[in-house]
This record gives structure tokens, sequence and C-alpha cells, in this order.
């Protein structure tokens, strides 16, 4: 008995993990206004209240085809524009280096 | 059964170790150098918020007796201040590209 | 420089204008007609109800009733209280129609006096405590003396002497801030007339007019450095002290922008 007990306490890990893919937690964390809130300014397809500063987040797979540019635009957008208003996620540590892999699971399947 | 037991044993040993390595003293050397480059920033009138909570939850921490926690939060109020810290460098370079021309 | 522009420059210094602020604030207010060519620069005294027709109309409805006004009666009250020497706030502001004058450079103590500074100074050149700049009763006094002033135009200068203070504040509006890492350039110029979520930014110009200001944030008339810390705050950055001498250079400079423009406070404010 002591060992079933055991064991499933063991496992409870990985069936947490399955609870939720990572594109559903890169959903939260993306939608959660003191973690990426990119709703803030992006328009996203069936989101509340989204923003117009910055452009819709649709078809990202056609216009990031290779995505280590897309996750290095969210990482710090300034480097490719200087002027960018895009919060820079990872240089200034809003989100940690796993939590903009999910983020970046979700928005590239938008 | 006495695997298990192993198991478990060698995972309290390493947190053991890894909890060994920290003490009172470098955890408090960690907060008071984030707070120094934190007050640099202030002084720059650059500082975050953010930093200024992970360095409150540090010493909480730290003074609760969870010292691999106020090592992890010390560790990231650093990386915040320095970051603070060096984004008042970069605008001092660039500020004045914003200026519409006249 | 040729000799005309040596001139030039002489005889502006000798009037006490300085060159660059206004060719500054030239381009400042070109910047936001070529933004909105339908909006004339004057009616950005609304903030971002200037930008969005909606909104507008129910701020508009509102201030039927404006939520300052309770605000503005004790504030006269106070205003018409004499000091403990027998003088008062008249014998520093008349009647009261002053605030376009506000904030100003003074040359002998080398800062930038503004009008919660002045009503200090006020105090205590006849003895009394000076105000708390966060408390209720300065807010009251501003909301009054706003209200006396209503359509003054601006006119405020930048002396050679304040030149200095006027171009940290226009550094420290240029400058991007926080974890979110924005300027007030940023939100207010870039992206002004765009939606943060269902808010509309508002253009920098015409900002300054309107202060103090009746938020239903706040539930309360507050001080524009009040919202200074809010701007501050919501882009990851620590707030400084209202009446701070970087806060106060800050609006040195806003208000310099605004020059010209017509004053509309108090105002309410979502």
């Amino acid at each position: 008995m002591i060992r079933i007990v055991m064991l499933s306490l063991m496992l409870l890990p990985c069936f947490h993990a399955g609870a939720s893919s990572a594109t559903e937690r890169g959903k939260a964390i993306a939608e959660n206004r003191n973690k990426g809130n990119c709703l803030s300014c992006h328009f996203v397809q069936g989101g509340e209240m989204t923003g117009t500063v910055a452009p819709p987040l649709i078809s990202m797979k056609l216009r990031y085809p290779d995505v280590t540019e897309l996750r290095s635009q969210i990482w710090d957008a300034t480097v490719k524009n200087p002027e960018s208003v895009m919060p820079p996620y990872g240089r200034h540590l809003i989100l940690t280096e796993e939590e903009i892999d999910l983020v970046l699971e979700y928005i590239y399947s938008l | 059964m006495n695997r298990l037991i192993a198991l478990f044993s060698l995972l309290l040993v390493c947190a053991l170790t890894q909890a060994d390595q920290l003490n009172v003293d470098s955890v408090s050397e960690q907060i008071r150098e984030a707070e120094s480059f934190h007050d640099e920033a202030r002084s720059l009138t650059h500082s975050w918020v953010i930093t200024a909570r992970l360095i409150e939850e540090a010493k909480a921490a730290l003074a609760d007796d969870q010292l691999m926690r106020a090592d992890e939060l010390s560790k990231r109020a650093l990386r915040t201040a320095l970051a603070s810290v060096s984004q008042s460098i970069r605008e001092k370079e660039v500020w004045r590209n914003r200026i519409p021309s006249s | 420089m040729t000799r005309a522009t040596a001139f030039l420059v002489a005889l502006l210094a000798a009037a006490g204008a300085s060159a660059e602020p206004e060719s500054d604030r030239q381009a400042f207010v070109r910047y936001f007609e070529q933004r909105f060519p339908d909006v004339e620069v004057s009616a950005h005294v609304d903030g971002a109800y200037a930008l969005n027709e909606q909104t507008r109309e129910q701020w508009l409805a509102m201030e039927d009733f404006p939520p300052y006004e309770f605000s503005v009666d004790d504030g006269e009250v106070l205003f018409g209280a004499s000091f403990k020497d027998g003088s008062g706030y008249q014998d520093c502001f008349g009647d009261g129609n002053v605030k376009q004058h506000f904030p100003y450079f003074d040359d002998d103590r080398q800062t930038v006096v503004t009008l919660e500074v002045a009503i200090n100074d006020c105090r205590k050149a006849s003895g009394e405590e000076p105000l708390a700049y966060d408390g209720e009763d300065i807010a009251l006094l501003a909301a009054f003396i706003a209200f006396a002033s209503r359509d003054s135009l601006i006119d405020i200068d930048v002396p050679p002497g304040g030149l200095a203070a006027y171009e940290a504040g226009k550094e420290y509006y240029y400058s991007r801030r926080g974890q979110l890492n924005f300027s007030c350039s940023h939100c207010h110029m870039q992206m002004s007339g765009m939606k943060l979520r269902a808010e509309t930014l508002s253009a920098s110009v015409g900002q300054v007019t309107h202060w103090p200001v009746y938020r239903f944030k706040w539930q309360e008339i507050g001080p524009l450095h009040r919202r200074f810390v809010e701007c501050n705050e919501q882009v990851g950055a620590e707030g400084l002290d209202y009446q701070s001498e970087t806060y106060r250079n800050l609006e040195y400079f806003l208000t310099y922008m605004s020059r010209g423009l017509p004053l509309n406070g108090p105002a309410s404010r979502k």
C-alpha cells in the first residue's frame, strides 16, 4: 500500500505537466496583465479589449518562418528597431527564459 | 522499497549540500549588492519597482531562514538592478533621437 | 556663426527668451498637427477626450455635474482665510488668476517654482507651516486657483538661467524608463491616439492645462505630480516625490510645450 502511495506521489508532477499543454500555459502567461500582457497592445483572435498599438498577432508562422527570429523579437525588439515600443521581455527580465519559450509556443500557434 | 529510500536519501543529501554552500552572510552580501545598484539607479532616476520588491522579498525570506529562496530572489534583484542602471547609461546616448526635428 | 545670427542670439538672450525652447515647442506642436490633422492643437487640452468621440460624449455628460465643483468651493474658502499675521493668499496671488505664469524659473534660488511651491512660499513668508504636497489642502487651493485662471493662456518663458532646468525636464521626457522601457514620448507622441486595452493615449501637447484633476480612479482631486508617479509606476519605474526637482523640471518642459494654450482646470478624468 505504502509503495503505491509513494509511487503515485512521485508520478504526480508528470500528470500535472500533462494536464495543461505548453500552448495553454503560454496563453495564460501572454494574457496575464502582470506577465506578458500582450493583449494590451496586440489584437488576438478571441481576446477581450485588445489594444491597437501593435500589429495583430495572426498568421505568425507566415510572418516568421524562422521561429528563432520571433523569439528574438520577444526577448528584445529594440535590437531590430531601436524605437520599438515593445517591452524587452528577456533583456529586462520581465519573463523568465522558460516563460518566453511558453509564450513563443502559444504565439506561434496563432 | 530500499531503492526508494536510497533515492530519497540522495535527494536529501543533494538539498543539504546545496544549502550548505549558501550561508546567511553570503546571501546578505548579495542583497546588499543588489541594494547598492538599486540606489545607484535611483540616483539616476532610473530605478525599477520590481527591484525594490525583490529586495524586500529576499530580506523577508532570509529572516524566515529560507536561504535558498533568499538566494534566488536576491540574484534576481541584482540582475534587475543592473539592467536598470544600464538602461540609464544607454538612454544618455539615445534620448535626443526622439526629439521631433524642427 | 555669422554676425547676423550672433546678433539675433544676443537679442533673444537680452529679451529673456531662449531660441531652443521656442523652436522645440514649434516642432512639438507641428508633430501633433501632422499626426492629428483633424484636431485643432487647442482641442488637446481635453486630453484623450479630444481623440475619442465615444468617450468624449460620456465625459461631457459627466461634466454637467463636475465632481471637482466642491473642491473649488472648499479651495476658495481656504484661499480667502487669513494667516496669523493678518495677511493671506490674496497678498501673494491677487484674485487667483495667476496659474498661467507657473511654473517659472527663479534665478535667485536657481530652481523651478511651481504653483504648489509658490503656495508654500506664500505661507512661509507669513510664518505659516508649509502644506504637505501630497495633502488635500494644497490640491484644493490649486483647484481654486486653476478655476480662477480658466481661459487664461499659458504664458511662461525660459530665461537663459533656466535653460539647464528646461533641458533636464526635456531629457526626462524623452528617456526610456522602468522595466517596461517606455519614455513619456513613446506613449504620448509615438503611440498617442492609439489604444492600450480600451484606453486612448492622450497627446502630450495640452496635458498640463487642466490640473489638478478629479480622477475617478482616485476618488478625489489630485495634482499633476501624482499622475507623474502613476505614469512612472505603469511602466515599472519607481515614482519620485511630489515637487521633487526632477518632476518640477519635467513640469517646466511640458508647460513650455503647451505655451499659448488656454487653461481649463480643474477637470475630471476617468
